[in-house]
């Protein structure tokens, strides 16, 4: 009894210890590798407190194991974003320009119901009041009405140094432009951390910070 | 970053940990199979005495490495092993010729567990 007693404190112990190095986030918004990470570790770590003749070692060690994996993963991640659209996916617009998107729905096995309930948790009961709406990575869908201001949100023209194309066909602006705004800035493409553009041309650019 | 440089370290710890488990391992089970082969040839020449001196040498060095090696994690396959040990020391007490057959047996149950505990495809999967 006094086994299984001291058991449990070194295994939540190791618990907490793991969770702390995985970092912050909230259960909702788990990326899917980490939800897998997250479900891995409570598995593991039940069993080794069920079966009292179960070594210890045989939970201790692949809960920091995998808990390495997910943080060499996140750093992987980090530094390439291919990596990262490999292991994440990309965001998916589900409804464009008030237009529901019924092909990329079926792709994503959503149903209308799935939807309809995002809505209303956003306080949308009309699918007109919506200009788009995205399916993130996490499942989650955020919509963005025709009320919040802008027709169309501002576009993603450069992320972490990366040109995406999209996001410039989004906004109607062409290469011309980017070097334009970035040649009166002085700056790289590699230099910019964010740059945000409407249709107008009106942008917002941050710079990418020195590591502390 | 932080977080980064110590799960390599983690990483790196676990897996020198796992060699050296393994090494050492392997170097405890092939001491026992050599012995364990002097056990036999003293029972053959009917030298019990010898027989009983070393088999009992072998008991405790295998009861030491169960419980001082941490990362032994395949308790049946050791019990098994100290059971069969324990019978060949009985055997031997009473110079009974059916230590022969227990010596056989736990020649292989030690190849046994010294195979299961490498990295093979069988193993893993």
């Amino acid at each position: 009894m006094l086994i299984i007693i001291i058991r449990s404190v070194i295994l939540y112990a190791i618990v907490i210890f793991a969770l702390r190095l995985m970092g912050k986030k909230q259960l909702g918004e788990l990326q899917p590798s980490e939800l897998v990470t997250t479900i891995l570790i409570s598995n593991i770590a039940t069993l080794s407190l069920e079966d009292p003749s179960m070594p210890m070692l045989l939970g201790i060690i692949p809960i920091l194991m995998i808990v390495c994996i997910d943080v060499f993963m996140s750093y992987f991640m980090l530094k390439n974003a291919k990596f990262r659209r490999v292991v994440t996916g990309n965001p998916r617009i589900i409804v464009s320009d008030g237009k529901i998107d019924q092909n990329e729905l079926r792709n994503l096995r959503y149903t209308v119901d799935d939807v309809l309930e995002s809505m209303r948790e956003s306080d949308i009961f009309d699918i007109n009041e919506v200009q788009y709406a995205i399916v993130e990575t996490t499942g989650k869908i955020n919509f963005y009405k025709k009320s919040d201001g802008t027709e169309n949100p501002p576009s993603i023209i450069l992320k972490d140094g990366i040109l995406i194309d999209s996001g410039l066909r989004e906004a109607g602006l062409g290469e011309k432009w980017l070097s334009d705004v970035l040649s009166r800035k002085n700056l790289r493409k590699k230099d910019v951390f964010l740059l945000t553009a409407t249709g107008n041309g009106a942008y917002t650019i941050i710079l990418k910070e020195e590591k502390a | 970053m932080k977080r980064v440089w110590i799960c390599l370290a983690l990483t790196v710890i676990m897996i020198l940990l796992a060699i050296g488990s393994y090494l050492y391992t392997c170097s405890v089970t092939i001491d026992m199979e050599e012995k364990v082969d002097m056990v036999r040839i003293y029972a053959d020449k009917k030298d019990f005495e010898k027989a009983r001196l070393i088999s009992s040498d072998i008991t405790k060095e295998w009861e030491d490495y169960c419980l001082n090696h941490i990362f032994v994690t395949d308790h049946e396959h050791t019990m098994e092993i100290a059971s069969t040990m324990a019978k060949i020391k009985a055997l031997a007490d009473i110079e009974n010729d059916d230590i022969m057959a227990e010596i056989s047996a736990v020649k292989e149950l030690l190849r046994h567990y010294r195979e299961n505990q490498s990295v093979t495809v069988s193993n893993i999967f």
